[in-house]
């Protein structure tokens, strides 16, 4: 199950990955960093890290994120 | 061990505001801090075996010395100089009074730490020993035994007024530990029953006999607690919600068939269980109706009294 019934959509893994993956479309670049990911999510009302963690999580468990601190790649397009 | 922990924290954070705002009280020339400090230090002093008594009250105000224990023959001089000259001129003051002869004479820095002195001041003075700073102090403390360094614990905890940290308010507070104790990752066993998530028919028809008085809670607590819910429920992320929901499943289970199947008496229990629970792991007031709010809304959810399949 990716998103539990009990959960809150708009903090689940699912929907922090999906900004995440946003805030790469809008900078165009392949690279951010973590302050740079978490301050965007901050203003998308995602403050607790253990929901950045799990948004990150989820897209380096999929092989679409690389992690070379304190940068956050994208591998695939 | 836990306690041992938290009660030096509490030493350590108490010494440290009060060594803080003497530093900064001290640099715009405001000295009042130093002179309930000396009072302050006689009671803490005297917590720690002595019998100190303020030289303020005696007839004879000795210039250098502000505590003395005639018994334990102890001296202190309290003070936010850390300087060698002020150490000199303590020493060769208190001491130029025959009756102090057999005194020991210790500086209390109660600002500023000590320094590594090279000055040799006589009179049998150890600066490393004879100097005490608050690291030194806390040092000393850290090498009590547990109930000793609780007692002086409790002490500073009644002295030293910290400021007040920002708080959210009672309700919010209520339900955001409640989500903590029930999200503690206590190699829980996660529950595997399947269950159908159906607040209509669990209301409506399983607990027909009751369902005025769980509409009637939920109704007039919604308005109050609603936005308190929606505040505390922003931390919980997907991990949190299953440990919660696993956790609220498996008791609220036992708890109703204790109660005979009566969701009243149930949730009653569970309220004061839960109450009793987080009154025991800190030392705030806990908001109850917070609590039968949070409840009542997972009961909708179906985490609390799940319908079995």
């Amino acid at each position: 199950m990716i998103i539990n019934n009990n959960e809150n959509i708009k903090t689940s893994a699912v929907y922090v990955a999906s900004l995440i993956l946003k805030e790469f479309t809008k900078h165009k670049g392949k690279r951010l960093t973590i302050f740079e990911l978490s301050a965007a999510l901050k203003k998308q009302n995602i403050k607790h890290y253990r929901q950045l963690f799990f948004g990150l999580a989820l897209l380096y468990g999929t092989g679409i994120l690389e992690f070379s601190e304190p940068y956050v790649y994208i591998l695939n397009d | 061990m836990d306690k041992r922990k938290v009660k030096s924290d509490i030493v350590q954070q108490r010494l440290s505001y009060l060594q803080m705002r003497v530093i900064n009280s001290n640099s715009l020339n405001l000295t009042d801090v130093n002179i309930h400090a000396e009072n302050f230090y006689r009671d803490f002093f005297n917590k720690l075996g002595f019998q100190f008594k303020n030289t303020n009250f005696d007839s004879q105000n000795a210039a250098h010395v502000d505590l003395i224990d005639p018994e334990n023959k102890q001296a202190l001089q309290i003070t936010a100089q850390n300087d060698n000259i002020k150490i000199s001129e303590a020493l060769n003051g208190f001491y130029k009074k025959d009756e102090h002869r057999e005194y020991k004479l210790q500086l209390v820095l109660i600002g500023k730490d000590a320094k590594d002195y090279t000055t040799s001041f006589g009179h049998n003075f150890n600066h490393r020993e004879d100097v005490l700073d608050i690291k030194r102090i806390l040092s000393k403390i850290d090498n009590f035994e547990t109930d000793q360094i609780s007692e002086i614990a409790d002490f500073l905890d009644n002295e030293i007024l910290l400021p007040r940290s920002v708080t959210e308010s009672t309700e919010v507070e209520t339900i955001m530990s409640l989500i903590d104790f029930l999200s503690q990752e206590k190699n829980r066993v996660l529950s595997d029953k399947k269950d159908n998530v159906d607040p209509e028919h669990k209301i409506y028809n399983r607990f027909a006999s009751h369902a005025t008085y769980i509409t009637g809670q939920y109704g007039s607590l919604f308005t109050v607690y609603n936005t308190a819910f929606a505040k505390a429920s922003e931390k919980i992320d997907g991990v949190m919600a299953i440990l919660i929901s696993s956790y609220l499943k498996d008791e609220s289970d036992a708890i109703l068939n204790k109660n005979n199947n009566n969701p009243k008496m149930a949730l009653g229990e569970m309220v004061d269980f839960f109450y009793n629970k987080l009154s025991t792991n800190g030392f705030k007031k806990f908001d109850k109706q917070a609590i039968r709010f949070y409840l009542l809304e997972e009961m909708i959810k179906c985490n609390v009294f799940p319908n079995s399949i």
